[in-house]
């Protein structure tokens, strides 16, 4: 035996037919990692959540108020036309 | 106690509400107290305080009528506005990549600045800020920051804090405690760039023109005011007084803005040699290139970032997605659990995770993560979750799930071009013809950039003998993705066909 390893041959088949079709088909959108978010990011987006949050409140708040008065207003007015 | 070291024990452990109460109950009192008055000034400061280093957000018109760039057309590689999803070098990167509405590269990191970047038209520009998700404001200017000023102003029952078209600035201006404080309440917590500038221009000259953090600050207020060579000037003579990180972060966005990326990555470096291995300044040098679109060497930058800082969130999500996206799931999969033990438990997160252990193939947790996603996710991430759960049923094989799923991708937000895309390639397979093609165009009017609803309609049309507007499209397709080897073949088969006729 030779001290040379012994060399494999490719085996390339000599006869029969070889079929190599592609057919193109209609190709996806790929699958889309998200992006993480930054802190900044994240802190800007509760800070406006926040100052959301709080005008909106603010703003039922003086709604209540406003709709106590009316029913106030209401009320003395019945009391009034019940008195007369 | 006295209710004067009683408050800044409160502003000490960062409880400004109630600090802020104790302060104005001492003012009730007196209402000459400085000392107060300055504590109060910071807790509200420190309430709104956002680092602006980071927080830089383009308003529409900033990118439509910037005329700060220099060169209106740039050389290949040397510009940030080009949009790159290609890679430049017309790599097969398309392919794999996604890209955003605007046509780049998606990435492993939003930040303020990038969610709106680079609306290369007027119609590109007025369409984008209308979806939900990412709502831009008109200028920055006018822009949340502003927003939020304004709002923290209601929510005080009795006006402003500190009035400020009264206030004597010359009388402040040479304090330095008192004028520096003053100086971040009318620019953090008042958003009055103006008159903040205004302060700090008195406050130079009455420190004789050689206080570096006035100058700084002298800076800071141009760069927000867009006069960005005054600012690169005061920048630079800053520097010469002392060398410092944030007036070379701040020259880095000076040069982003001014587009031109080859000065700022010269600048990064100068500044590497001043402070070797800074985390921020590899950071910025990684967005550089990232924004140039040289991914392969941002990702090296990032490593550099990790070599240093090995919890930056930034990095390890950066490199996870190039991983992700150049075939190696299992290593994105490694570092995203990474961020799962740091106790970042987003939507985002756990989407990835799903997506990275359907293609490493560890089923077993792919669904779990999605089900976390979807309880953990807000209403506007619930999109994008349900379009990737989408695939994921698209590759089991249940065809009608991932119906579903695109579907529900489209109700949350009916912006979602690549789900459209999806959806028509289904109906395509239904052979619901005119479906399909009304999916497909919805796509590609949404998403201009993306070449798969181009070359879709290409492949329907050849399919139905309508060659014509086959050709057409498979033109347009080339024309976004010139080395896909598909559209390739369908363009030369056609010219063949057209030149034997």
């Amino acid at each position: 035996m030779s001290s040379e390893p012994e060399k494999l041959k490719p085996v390339l088949p000599q006869h029969g037919m070889l079929f190599q079709e592609h057919v193109p088909g209609p190709v996806l959108c790929k699958p889309r990692l998200l992006p993480l978010k930054s802190f900044t990011l994240e802190r800007l987006e509760t800070l406006q959540r926040d100052a959301e949050d709080a005008v909106k409140k603010a703003d039922t708040e003086a709604r209540m108020q406003a709709g106590a008065v009316l029913y106030q207003a209401e009320e003395d007015a019945g009391a009034m036309l019940e008195a007369s | 106690m006295d209710p004067l070291f009683q408050a800044l024990s409160l502003f000490r452990r960062r409880k400004y509400e109630k600090c802020i109460e104790k302060c104005t109950e001492i003012l009730d009192k007196n209402s000459y107290d400085e000392a107060a008055w300055l504590l109060k000034m910071q807790a509200l400061t420190e309430q709104v305080y956002v680092d602006d280093i980071e927080n830089d957000e383009d308003g529409m018109a900033e990118g439509l009528l910037d005329d700060s760039a220099i060169a209106s057309v740039a050389r290949p590689g040397t510009s940030l506005r080009v949009a790159t999803a290609g890679g430049g070098s017309g790599g097969l990167q398309q392919a794999m990549r996604p890209s955003t509405q605007s046509g780049r590269p998606v990435t492993g990191f939003v930040r303020p600045g990038t969610q709106g970047s680079g609306a290369g038209s007027l119609e590109q520009a007025l369409k984008t800020p209308r979806t939900a998700s990412n709502a831009r404001p008109v200028t920055s200017s006018s822009g949340r920051l502003v927003r939020l000023g304004t709002a923290s102003m209601l929510s005080s029952p009795d006006g402003p804090f500190i009035n400020l078209s009264r206030l004597n600035f010359s009388k402040y201006a040479p304090k330095p405690q008192m004028s520096r404080a003053l100086f971040e309440y009318i620019l953090y917590h008042e958003n009055d760039v103006r008159t903040a500038l205004q302060l700090a221009a008195m406050a130079t000259e009455a420190h004789q023109f050689q206080d570096w953090w006035w100058k700084l600050q002298l800076a800071r207020c141009y760069y927000k005011l867009g006069l960005f060579r005054d600012c690169e000037q005061q920048l630079r003579s800053a520097m010469k007084q002392q060398e410092c990180l944030e007036s070379y972060l701040l020259l880095g966005k000076v040069y982003t803005k001014l587009d031109q990326p080859l000065a700022a990555i010269d600048n990064y470096n100068q500044g590497l040699t001043k402070f070797p291995n800074d985390r921020c300044l590899l950071t910025g040098l990684a967005r550089i290139q990232e924004g140039l679109g040289n991914l392969e060497k941002a990702a090296e930058c990032y490593k550099d970032v990790l070599r240093y800082d090995a919890m930056n969130v930034e990095a390890l999500a950066s490199i996870a997605t190039q991983y992700f996206y150049n075939d190696q799931p299992e290593l994105a999969l490694k570092l995203y659990r990474r961020l799962l033990q740091l106790g970042l438990a987003s939507a985002e997160l756990y989407t990835n995770l799903a997506l990275c252990c359907f293609y490493a193939q560890q089923y077993d947790m792919c669904l779990t993560c999605f089900d976390r996603a979807i309880t953990v996710a807000k209403k506007e991430e619930l999109a994008d979750v349900w379009y990737n759960l989408g695939h994921v049923a698209l590759a089991v094989g249940d065809l009608s799930l991932s119906y579903q799923a695109f579907r529900l991708a489209l109700s949350y937000n009916n912006d979602h071009a690549e789900a459209y895309n999806n959806l028509g390639v289904l109906e395509l397979r239904r052979n619901n013809l005119e479906m399909a093609r009304s999916f497909f165009q919805a796509a590609s009017t949404l998403s201009p950039s993306m070449f798969e609803p181009h070359y879709n309609v290409a492949i329907m049309a050849e399919r139905m003998g309508d060659l014509q507007s086959a050709y057409q499209s498979v033109n347009r397709a080339q024309q976004f993705f010139p080395n896909h080897s598909d559209s390739k073949d369908m363009l030369n088969a056609l010219k063949v066909h057209f030149s034997e006729i």
